[in-house]
């Protein structure tokens, strides 16, 4: 028996009036209209399974995620899943995206999912915790050298004052950013 | 000459709910009250001698509870407004929206200085609604100053994110230093019980409530505007206000004030004082 790491992606498969709002919020009151061109969001479960193979591992979660609902709603999400190979952040990105990835600090949601996935009497799921990841569409594709790419990544992530981030809180959440040449950044946390 | 009475905005952003009570409540108090949209001209709004932020769901909490409604226009004229010295009240999803405006508390006015973070309860986590035993920390802020200090007031609370947190180091020290901590979780007997559920969210201190460094503006996660006549009190709290509503009879006795009726005329002294000294 080994443990192996998955990565569960939970997105809606209809409009998000979420990623909706917050673009909103970053071009009309946050003043980056000229930088920010679209938004969406998405949950992503960072879980680590004992399975004697990766594919029974996968195959544990799918038959989780399909049969309990406890992830996903079949009516309106759409779940992918994939072997965390440590590019889940900003594995699938286009070239003009970062993604902003953000977790809470201290939560009891894993301890409650773990608990639920337990009570369904399903064995194997050992660690669970759940990131926000925001797909941050730019108006131009960045560059790993372009001057100020992180300074406004961070105006848009991380809530520093009233004018500047949106994101994430710092005293109550981690945020990191993923970067679509496979880099990722800390952004709080 | 009859001084006025002061004119209170109860501040409506999109996706609030308490702001019907809020206004009954305060008017109860003798102040003269409106719900101002969050979207009406803020040189009507600037008119007004204080502001209550509501408790609800500011836009759905979308992204973070408070985050967007913190980045419209009429908080910019809440900025100006408290620092002119006018009593500004958040109060749940209000709190929220001041704590991420960085309105409190208030170092740098205008930095995020704390969160107020998703509950941690044992066994349990998410929305969670009960009645809370307050003691009063602190009587020099526009929500507290009509109580006596070590007052236990029990009031509910309901909410999914009301942990005060922060990140910076020595904050929280300096915030009881400065007398900052207004409202703090106590049991039912007023004894300290940092833990649930007198504490019901794993809030740092048992925090309920903080004021800016001036007094002036106030976070506060309890509910006053549920607490506010007797009637609302269950019978089955604990203490004398638990009490004197089991001993209440008939509607004129129910319809006394309760124990959160003191916030809104905290808020009626505040203000009447202020114009006073104006």
């Amino acid at each position: 028996m080994a443990t192996f790491k998955l990565s569960l992606a939970v997105a809606l498969k209809v409009g998000d009036n979420e990623a909706r709002s917050a673009l909103e919020a970053l071009r009309a009151k946050m003043d980056l209209e000229d930088e920010v061109r679209d938004l969406a969001c998405e949950e992503l479960w960072e879980l680590e399974v004992e399975a004697p193979s990766a594919e029974r591992a996968q195959a544990i979660v799918r038959e989780l995620v399909e049969t309990t609902n406890l992830f996903a709603n079949p009516n309106k999400h759409r779940f992918s899943l994939a072997l965390d190979d440590g590019s889940s952040g900003g594995g699938d990105l286009d070239e003009d995206e970062i993604a902003i990835l953000v977790s809470d600090r201290e939560s009891t949601e894993s301890a409650s999912i773990l608990s639920a996935i337990r009570r369904h009497g399903t064995a194997g799921v050992v660690c669970a915790r759940k990131w926000v990841r925001w797909r941050v569409r730019l108006t131009r594709a960045p560059s790993p050298e372009q001057p100020g790419l992180l300074p406004l990544i961070r105006r848009i992530g991380v809530a520093t004052s009233r004018r500047d981030g949106l994101l994430s809180n710092p005293h109550s959440q981690i945020a990191r950013a993923a970067f679509p040449w496979g880099d990722e950044k800390p952004l709080a946390g | 000459m009859t001084r006025p009475y002061p004119r209170i905005a109860v501040i409506r952003f999109p996706g609030m709910n308490c702001e019907e009570e809020t206004r009954r409540a305060v008017a109860a108090a003798g102040l003269a009250c409106d719900v101002f949209m969050w979207n009406g001209p803020t040189d009507e709004l600037a008119l007004y001698d204080g502001y209550v932020l509501p408790g609800g769901f500011s836009y759905q909490d979308r992204v973070r509870a408070g985050a967007i409604a913190a980045k419209d226009r009429v908080v910019d004229c809440l900025f100006e407004e408290a620092a002119a010295g006018k009593p500004v009240i958040g109060i749940c999803n209000g709190a929220q929206i001041l704590l991420e405006a960085g309105l409190v508390p208030g170092f740098e006015p205008g930095r995020v200085e704390m969160g107020l973070a998703t509950n941690i309860m044992p066994d349990r986590d998410g929305y969670y609604t009960r009645w809370t035993h307050l003691e009063v920390v602190d009587t020099g802020s526009s929500a507290t100053c009509s109580f006596g200090r070590g007052d236990v007031v029990p009031i509910p609370v309901a909410h999914a994110e009301g942990r005060f947190v922060t990140s910076t180091e020595g904050l929280l020290d300096r915030l009881e230093e400065n007398g900052q901590v207004v409202l703090r979780y106590v049991g039912p007997d007023g004894a300290s019980d940092p833990g649930f559920p007198s504490n019901p969210n794993g809030s740092s201190r048992a925090i309920a409530g903080i004021r800016n460094v001036e007094g002036n503006v106030v976070a506060m996660m309890p509910h006053p505007e549920r607490a506010a006549w007797l009637f609302q009190v269950p019978e089955r709290l604990a203490g004398p206000w638990g009490a004197s509503r089991r001993s209440a009879r008939g509607e004129r006795t129910l319809l006394e004030p309760g124990p959160g009726a003191a916030v809104m005329r905290s808020l009626r002294t505040f203000a009447e004082r202020r114009s006073e000294e104006a």
